[in-house]
């Protein structure tokens, strides 16, 4: 990655160095005539000098607040941790107390799901969640069907599930969005996924706007322009946007739930095996359990308490996902874990 | 200093990737933040990182060869993105060397002056109100003196805009004076280009190092012992001011350009 830049003096420059090597010089891993080399480019090109420095200052502060920059360590999974011995780890160290007190309330409170989120995973994107599908066909071919029946508004109070729903639906659409470019027909399927989240955003009190911006892409889609300036860079911003804007809990909770539904489809022991979706369901599992707990302290007359009646189901299922999952050994059940991930989507999907 | 070792080779470009994203999105936020970017800017700055890394099927994390630390090499990357993504975001456009002297708010501020011709309040306002820049208004002054007269781009004012444009707050005077103060900079900070050129690599290193950096750090970066570390220093500027001072240039003038943060004095010396 590293180019030629500006020089700051009148000696002559080489070629840049890569940027692996000045990581290797701020490392102090460099001796001899390489570490001479480095100093000797470093000291003269400017852009080089202020990448180092850049570096340097980021590991200065980093060590200074303990904070910047903690790496989640691989791999996690507490099987694995007794097998290789590992239980006082390097990355476990910036646990403090009150991080272990907090995850063993979480283990009374929810059994053993609960305490894995001891740390909690990292955000999950779109380009990460759908990097094993879209080498695959099959994936494109099962995409959530936008056609299927959907309740009528008179069904359920107008306010349920108003953000949380809507949010986990355009999670799950920004998935099929980005795995809709290896259909037959990417416009189309891109354009009219588009348009859905327009409408799921449209569900949103005071979202008006950003809706309409979805509306206006889905047609820019359909007549190509989008994709001439690169769809899926532009959705990147994008879904930092939503990021912002939606429930991100409930967003990246349906970009999971539709890339695991996906990867079901596709007996993809990737996924399965990826540290990050295994935490994020027991992220999800505390979650809703919380949620539950908090509708339970507060209860509303019986029959009318829907949310609670949601939450309870959507439980259920992520308790069902979690038995047919497994821990790798034997392989996930598949078959099943389709038909799970197909009914957390149902859930919200009214 | 990190000495980690490569990350396992079992692991995948995507697990290296999501296991380190926490590390990158820190590294991507801390550089932004240093250049004062605003909130959009930076939420940009880290989207572009993120998708950098995602590119061609991960293909910088898989070129990766475990010569450094993986979170080192990460953070290098990160740094030569933003690199990259300044270039983008301001164009041919280059900031004097003062202002890069005195820092991205002063980068910013001549953007905002020179580039975008705006006045100095315009600028104030926005880089207050809407980049959020962590500064207060008399340090933008501070710095808006020392910066040096630039013309801006050439473009055609409308009669409007023209009606509705303050007039400038100096006299032709004293704007005479402010270019050839700033003219005199230039050739001083040319001046001190030729002199550190002058000077063996790992000195000019360390010179320009300790504009940026606190003896202590300079020492361990490049290790070194620190004691003498702060003896070398001294040589070293005596060395650029003989230098300076050969070339014409007064004890004042650099007092002002070499003058190095000394918040860090040699315990004991």
């Amino acid at each position: 990655m590293a180019g030629h830049e500006t020089q700051l003096s009148g000696h002559s420059l080489g070629p840049c160095p890569a940027d692996e090597e000045i990581a290797a010089f701020v490392d102090g891993l460099l001796s001899g005539a390489d570490r001479a080399r480095l100093v000797a480019h470093l000291a003269d090109c400017k852009a080089c000098y202020q990448v180092f420095s850049g570096v340097v200052r980021f590991e200065e502060d980093a060590a200074g607040s303990g904070k910047v920059g903690r790496v989640v360590p691989f791999p996690l999974d507490r099987r694995e941790e007794r097998e290789t011995g590992g239980g006082k780890r390097r990355g476990r160290s910036s646990a403090t107390w009150w991080q272990v007190a907090a995850a063993a309330v979480l283990a009374i409170g929810i059994g053993l799901a609960g305490y894995r989120t001891l740390f909690a995973p990292p955000p999950l994107t779109v380009a990460g969640l759908t990097g094993p599908l879209l080498s695959r066909p099959e994936a494109a071919q099962n995409l959530y069907s936008l056609a299927r029946p959907r309740g009528t508004s008179s069904s359920r109070p107008a306010d349920r599930f108003a953000v949380e729903g809507p949010s986990f639906m355009v999670g799950v659409l920004l998935v099929d969005l980005q795995v809709a470019s290896r259909t037959e027909d990417p416009r189309t399927a891109a354009a009219e996924r588009l348009a859905a989240i327009g409408s799921q955003i449209g569900r949103m009190r005071n979202m008006q706007k950003l809706a309409a911006l979805y509306q206006q892409d889905s047609r820019e889609a359909r007549a190509s322009t989008l994709f001439a300036s690169n769809l899926a860079a532009h959705m990147a911003r994008r879904e930092a946007e939503l990021d912002r804007s939606l429930d991100r809990q409930a967003l990246a909770f349906g970009k999971w739930g539709e890339a695991c539904r996906l990867a079901a489809v596709i007996r993809s022991r990737e996924t399965f095996a990826s540290r990050s979706n295994r935490l994020f369901l027991a992220q999800a599992l505390r979650w809703q359990a919380a949620k539950l707990e908090e509708r339970r302290a507060h209860p509303r007359p019986e029959g009318l308490d829907l949310e609670a009646e949601g939450t309870s189901a959507v439980l259920a299922t992520l308790g069902r996902i979690e038995a047919h999952w497994g821990s790798g050994d034997p392989a996930p059940r598949y078959a099943d874990l389709r038909q799970d991930f197909g009914e957390l989507i149902d859930h919200y999907d009214r | 200093m990190a000495t980690l070792p490569s990350p396992p080779s079992d692991l995948t470009p995507e697990q290296l990737y999501l296991g380190h994203l926490r590390h990158i999105d820190a590294a991507a936020r801390h550089s932004a933040r240093r250049r004062h970017f605003s909130a959009d800017e930076t939420d940009d700055f880290v989207s572009t990182v993120r998708l950098k890394l995602l590119d061609n099927g991960y293909e910088v994390i898989r070129k990766f060869q475990g010569k450094s630390s993986f979170r080192t090499f990460l953070t290098t990357v990160v740094e030569r993105l933003m690199l990259d993504y300044q270039n983008h975001l301001w164009g041919k456009w280059r900031p004097s060397a003062e202002a890069e002297r005195l820092g991205h708010a002063a980068m910013r501020l001549e953007m905002h002056q020179v580039r975008d011709g705006l006045t100095f309040d315009e600028a104030c306002e926005i880089m207050l109100m809407n980049e959020r820049v962590e500064i207060s208004r008399r340090e933008l002054e501070a710095i808006a003196e020392r910066l040096p007269v630039r013309n801006p781009p050439r473009r055609i004012l409308g009669e409007e805009e023209l009606a509705e444009r303050p007039a400038d707050g100096e006299t032709p005077a004293e704007s005479a004076l402010s270019r050839e103060a700033a003219q005199r900079k230039r050739e001083i900070l040319e001046l001190l280009e030729q002199a550190l050129a002058r000077l063996p690599a790992e000195d000019r290193l360390i010179a320009r190092m300790r504009g940026d950096f606190q003896v202590v750090r300079i020492a361990k970066v490049l290790g070194l012992d620190q004691k003498p570390l702060y003896r070398r220093i001294d040589r070293i500027l005596k060395t650029l001011r003989t230098d300076l001072v050969d070339h014409g240039v007064t004890a004042d003038e650099i007092a002002e350009i070499l003058a190095f943060p000394e918040s860090d004095e040699e315990e004991g010396s």
